[in-house]
């Protein structure tokens, strides 16, 4: 209960951060729609479907405060916390539970996300349910858990279609678990995960189908967020993604800390069958899996889709670090057999550190623009009719967020300026541009001069001539 | 980690390192010089390399190799290892049936693979034509032979139909050792060129198998046979008319006669001598300095076991074998350049084309810290050209080495030779590079071995994870590189990315020529800008290598200039290399390139580009895509005379100095041979001379 506290605080404390460009496209593109739009639209793979419903359903009751859109993911990033030790227990017992889902809790990755309008926490709870039901249905059959795993991959799939990489990784543990004798009942096991893999099937392409209709297969499976690059991008991607990764899912810690953490996972990777008693491991075959996908799609992936690993990842480490501390002579037995001590004071620690390296709040993760209100009030005083702001990607989105909280038209960010028309735009300085970056827009061609008009900690506002 | 893990770590420590010093000692060299740090440290930094095709392959297959960890190979030995049960089933019923096998029909079978292989890089690849000036006056010399002569008399007009290595003053012929061009000219005899060294590589698989089932027993020959038969190097390099193959194909075959004249009987023994001696006198006569290594690994190894096993006589054999082809090398030296000792290369470079640290042909010099760059630019290659795995090749190489742990009398051998064949390479000033790291590829056998062996050992003596591991790294590695098309990486990937490659070289000129129908006709080709350049300054009596360093230290607009205003008045070779060195050096500023269709013609900045110049320039895009003028000339007929006979004559285009052939070749209708495009794509087209 205490870690699921420290948990919420954490996050709740990042709550209020000013909107990115990611979530708020989610925001004006989908959620602000429609409901019928919502499950029907697939003009970006920016629709987290499931999610955007629920930041419908919590805006069309609370508003549209940042706060009240991250709701759904805030829910699910702090649900993550005891599923976390729910799972761990299941794997390695109490003491790396506690160590893991006070990980979980403190996440910096897992902080960002938890606080950020997108499906991706929704996916990495589906994730952890999805391994619970599984790890229970390896100990005996139940019909209400196989229903669990059906509902759970399939609104995860309708989430993200990411969850893939997750559903699949159990799936292949599950059966080769079957295969090895290592189920209850192994061959019946196996027909019951074909019949559970048919009807999440039949129920994602039921739920995928609104989008489907209107916008093709493609959409989904062909966008450009998805489509495979070529082998020698692929290889470059790939391998040039593993340092951006590996500091991603360690945001807001010091190298000293992460690399205790990665020293603690390899320890509890190579202890991680001896432990468990599974003739399979869950982190290999999920490794298998995901391997798979990628070399069968060969197209890198952006960190976020990894994120559902950070919570298995913490569960490895609490594992390794209890097997550690197990071998130290001067370690109280108390601290061996029961992690919850350790873990809570751990979890307080490392949550301070999250907050005073403001890893969290200073990521450029999924674009800023952290001035975007502050912009929009100063725009309000400021515009009339016919003036036109350029704001470029990943201004743009955030302000017109922010515009449309201060009831500004938002054709100031698209029209088509005329000779009378005053012109300003928008430098993200957060974010590296300055007023001389190109911006290859027409429209700014004619443009010669610019005039400094105000200056924001992150961003300057520039009148053109 | 645990007490457990950690006395299994110091007790697999000391085993590795403590107890195997030497190959530990030469893994751990390989590994840093060849991987890293040295290509680091040595190469990627020095701004001679940084913009090398080498630097830039090594970057794409450092990602493969990392990404391959990742998902293809990573994955693989953590699969076989989460169904260890059904992996091992499988890898036991695969290994019983290759087992059943018998030896002949494995060796057989793979040594069929490596020919038709080869025959399909030859012809995929390589559209079965000669892609390098080597391959092109090699062929040419053979072509020499076969009208009779070992040299022909010099055309009047060279600069027409000069080539790169064929020497075209005085006689005319080319500069490689006449063993090379004599077996090509037998293959040509036959029309199954082409075929020459695909057949070559299967035998050398079989060489590989012999020798390893001798020296290292049968598993060790299965596996080396099985790397030889896939290893990209051996297959592109044998698809192609080099004349690597030939002397790969005798220095293994001097390797297989070893066993038997270490241990076999007396008469046994004096068929080995006589087998390794004319093996490595017949390598010698085709690339001189590769077979003088390998007969001096072979040699020392031999001298060392003549006198320790009282063999003596036999060694007296073996130099009496060698001595004949030796012999007919320096006969042919003698009626070629004039004397047994002087080979056509320093008659056509200088004698700064020799081994040693000295100044280029071009004058550039080459230093001790030239060979560390060179030697390691050659190790650097290795790691993608063995064998295209996602995991680098020194590292299994490496690894091999320390899993075979104490180092027998072959590994000893194989290492020598290899580590002399690096040594020698390095003190040679050309950077050879084709396909691989070229001037490595005779001892590419002995790494296959070395690394065959380590994976034999490791299948029969690693714990059940460490085999499976390794058994379903390999796999896993050989059926990406094979199966999917990961351009320009891999077995597949890189043949794909070789292929568009040099297609001046690969065009089909038969269409053009047959729609002649035998009548008598002049044909020009065009080349590059930079090609008419060096052929003007021949025609002036400019020797090659000064042509050469003055084509790469000169501004060519301003090179051209002083040519053209050369070629109108008459003077001596020696006064126009002099006026020649005043043109004004090529010093471009930084990021400056002249963006045009021949990237080899250098030009400082837009000032040089004179007039006569960009009408130069110029002409190179009227008349289409690049051809390469060396596949016409194999295609030119010798009289009985030794001079250029037949209807159809081929010759290079210059522009207006093509004037001087009327007297010639004035009886005949003139044409331009320039590839144009076409509903079916380009093709070459004879179009009448204006």
């Amino acid at each position: 209960m205490a870690l699921v506290v420290i948990g919420a605080l954490l996050r709740a404390y990042y709550l209020r951060q000013p909107m990115r460009y990611d979530e708020s496209v989610t925001y004006l593109y989908f959620a602000s729609q429609s409901w019928t739009d919502v499950v029907s639209s697939y003009t970006y793979p920016n629709n987290h479907v499931f999610h955007t419903l629920l930041v419908k359903g919590c805006a069309t009751v609370l508003g549209d405060d940042p706060w009240v859109l991250r709701l759904p993911a805030f829910m699910a990033g702090v649900a993550m916390i005891p599923v976390t030790y729910a799972v761990g227990r299941r794997l390695f017992g109490s003491a790396a539970g506690y160590i893991g889902a006070a990980l979980v809790a403190v996440s910096g990755a897992l902080t960002f996300y938890s606080t950020n309008a997108r499906g991706y926490t929704m996916v990495c709870l589906a994730t952890l349910i999805l391994a619970n039901a599984l790890l229970r249905l390896r100990e005996r059959p139940s019909m209400a858990q196989w229903t669990v795993v059906v509902l759970v991959t399939a609104l995860g799939t309708w989430t993200v279609p990411v969850m893939l990489f997750p559903a699949g990784g159990l799936a292949l543990w599950f059966v080769l678990s079957a295969i090895r004798d290592d189920t209850s009942q192994p061959r019946s096991d196996l027909a019951r995960l074909a019949f559970a893999v048919l009807a999440t099937a039949i129920l994602t392409v039921v739920l995928y189908s609104p989008i489907v209709v209107n916008h093709g297969l493609t959409a989904l499976t062909g966008n450009s967020f998805v489509r495979a690059s070529a082998w020698s991008v692929f290889f470059r991607q790939l391998s040039s993604s593993i340092k951006p990764t590996l500091a991603a899912s360690t945001l807001g810690y010091p190298v000293v800390i992460s690399a205790l953490i990665v020293a603690c996972a390899v320890v509890g990777l190579v202890q991680e069958r001896k432990t468990n008693g599974m003739r399979v491991s869950m982190a290999g075959s999920m490794y298998v899996w995901c391997a798979f996908v990628l070399l069968a799609t060969h197209r890198a992936p952006y960190f976020r889709v990894w994120l559902f690993l950070v919570a298995p990842v913490a569960l490895i480490a609490g594992h390794g670090l209890t097997r550690i501390l197990s071998r130290v002579p001067a370690t109280p037995p108390r601290f061996a057999a029961n992690g919850g001590e350790l873990s809570v004071a751990g979890a307080i620690a490392l949550g301070l550190v999250v907050v005073l390296t403001h890893g969290v709040d200073m990521s450029r993760d999924t674009g800023t623009l952290r001035d975007g209100e502050r912009l929009a009030k100063a725009f309000s005083r400021a515009l009339r009719p016919g003036d036109r702001v350029f704001a470029p990607i990943p201004s743009n989105a955030p302000l017109a967020y922010y515009f449309v909280r201060a009831g500004l038209d938002t054709t100031y960010l698209t029209s088509v300026p005329s000779d009378s028309s005053r012109v300003y735009l928008v430098v993200n300085t957060a974010e590296g541009f300055a007023v001389k970056t190109g911006l290859g827009d027409p429209l700014l061609a004619r443009f010669t001069k610019a005039r400094l008009v105000v200056r924001y900690p992150s961003a300057e506002v520039y009148r053109l001539y | 980690m645990t007490q457990l893990d950690a006395q299994t770590l110091r007790r697999w420590l000391r085993d590795v390192i403590v107890r195997r010093p030497v190959p530990v000692t030469v893994a751990a060299t390989l590994l840093l010089f060849g991987l890293y740090p040295g290509p680091a440290l040595i190469v990627l930094r020095s701004p001679a390399w940084r913009t090398d095709i080498v630097s830039n392959r090594f970057a794409d297959e450092r990602d493969f190799w990392i990404a391959g960890l990742l998902v293809i190979v990573g994955p693989a030995i953590v699969f076989a290892n989460l169904v260890p049960n059904a992996f091992d089933r499988a890898w036991n019923a695969l290994r019983d049936r290759m087992g059943s096998l018998r030896d002949r029909w494995f060796i057989v079978g793979a040594a069929s693979f490596a020919v038709l292989a080869a025959a399909a890089a030859s012809v995929y690849v390589l559209s079965r034509k000669p892609t390098t000036s080597d391959e092109v006056a090699q062929l040419w010399h053979a072509r020499i032979l076969l009208s009779g002569r070992l040299w022909l008399p010099p055309d009047p007009n060279p600069e027409f139909f000069a080539i790169d290595n064929v020497i075209d003053r005085g006689r005319w012929y080319s500069q490689f050792p006449i063993a090379g061009p004599a077996v090509l000219a037998l293959a040509m005899l036959m029309h199954a060129a082409w075929l020459l060294n695909p057949l070559l590589a299967g035998l050398t698989v079989v060489n590989v198998y012999r020798f390893a089932s001798a020296a290292f027993g049968m598993a060790a020959a299965r596996a080396s046979a099985m790397l030889c038969a896939t290893c990209p190097f051996l297959l592109l390099m044998s698809g192609s008319y080099m004349n690597h193959t030939l002397v790969v194909f005798l220095t293994t075959l001097a390797l297989v006669e070893l066993p038997a004249w270490m241990g076999g009987t007396g008469r046994r023994r004096i068929g080995a001598s006589i087998v390794i001696g004319l093996s490595l006198g017949f390598a010698i006569a085709v690339r001189p300095l590769d077979g003088a290594i390998a007969a001096l690994a072979v040699g020392a190894f031999m001298i060392y076991a003549a006198v320790r096993h009282a063999r003596v006589p036999m060694l007296i054999v073996v130099l009496a074998a060698a001595a004949l082809p030796v012999a007919g090398l320096l006969v042919t030296n003698l009626l070629t350049t004039g004397h047994p000792l002087l080979f056509g290369y320093e008659v056509l470079w200088g004698a700064n084309h020799s081994l040693g640290f000295h100044n280029d042909p071009s004058g550039n010099p080459h230093t001790p810290a030239r060979a560390l760059a060179l030697a390691t630019v050659y190790l650097m290659q290795l790691n993608w050209s063995l064998f295209e795995w996602p995991i680098a090749g020194l590292l299994v190489v490496a690894g091999a080495l320390v899993i075979v742990g104490k180092l027998g009398q072959w590994d000893a051998l194989l290492l020598g030779w290899i580590g002399v064949q690096l040594v020698g390479y390095a003190a040679y000033w050309h950077a050879g590079a084709l396909f691989g790291p070229r001037y490595l590829f005779t001892v590419v056998p002995a790494l296959l071995l070395i690394a065959g062996r380590g994976l034999a050992v490791a299948e029969r003596n690693a714990s059940p994870a460490a085999r499976r591991a390794v058994v379903a790294a390999v796999a896993a590695s050989i059926l990406s590189s094979w199966l999917i098309r990961t351009t320009p990486v891999g077995a597949r990937g890189g043949a794909e990315a070789i292929r568009p490659t040099r297609l001046a070289f690969k065009r089909d000129l038969d269409p053009a020529v047959k729609s002649l129908h035998g009548a008598k006709a002049l044909i020009f080709i065009s080349e590059t800008a930079s090609s008419r350049l060096m052929r003007r300054m021949s025609g002036m009596g400019i020797s090659r290598p000064d042509a050469a360093r003055l084509m790469a230290t000169k501004d060519n607009c301003a090179l051209l200039d002083i040519v053209l205003d050369e070629e109108r008045e008459a003077a001596s070779p020696r006064d126009r290399l002099a006026r020649l060195e005043r043109a004004k050096s090529y010093a471009p500023p930084e990021g400056w390139r002249l963006m045009v269709y021949d990237v080899a013609f250098r030009t400082s900045n837009r000032q040089s580009i004179t007039p006569r110049c960009r009408a130069e320039i110029v002409s190179d895009d009227a008349h289409g895509a690049a051809l390469s003028y060396g596949q016409a000339l194999l295609m030119n007929e010798i009289g009985r005379d030794g001079r250029l006979a037949g209807p159809i004559v081929f010759a290079a285009d210059l522009v207006e100095h093509n004037e001087v052939l009327r007297s010639r070749f004035g009886d005949r209708p003139w044409y331009r041979l320039e590839m144009r495009s076409g509903p079916g794509g380009e093709s070459a087209r004879l179009v009448p001379y204006e």
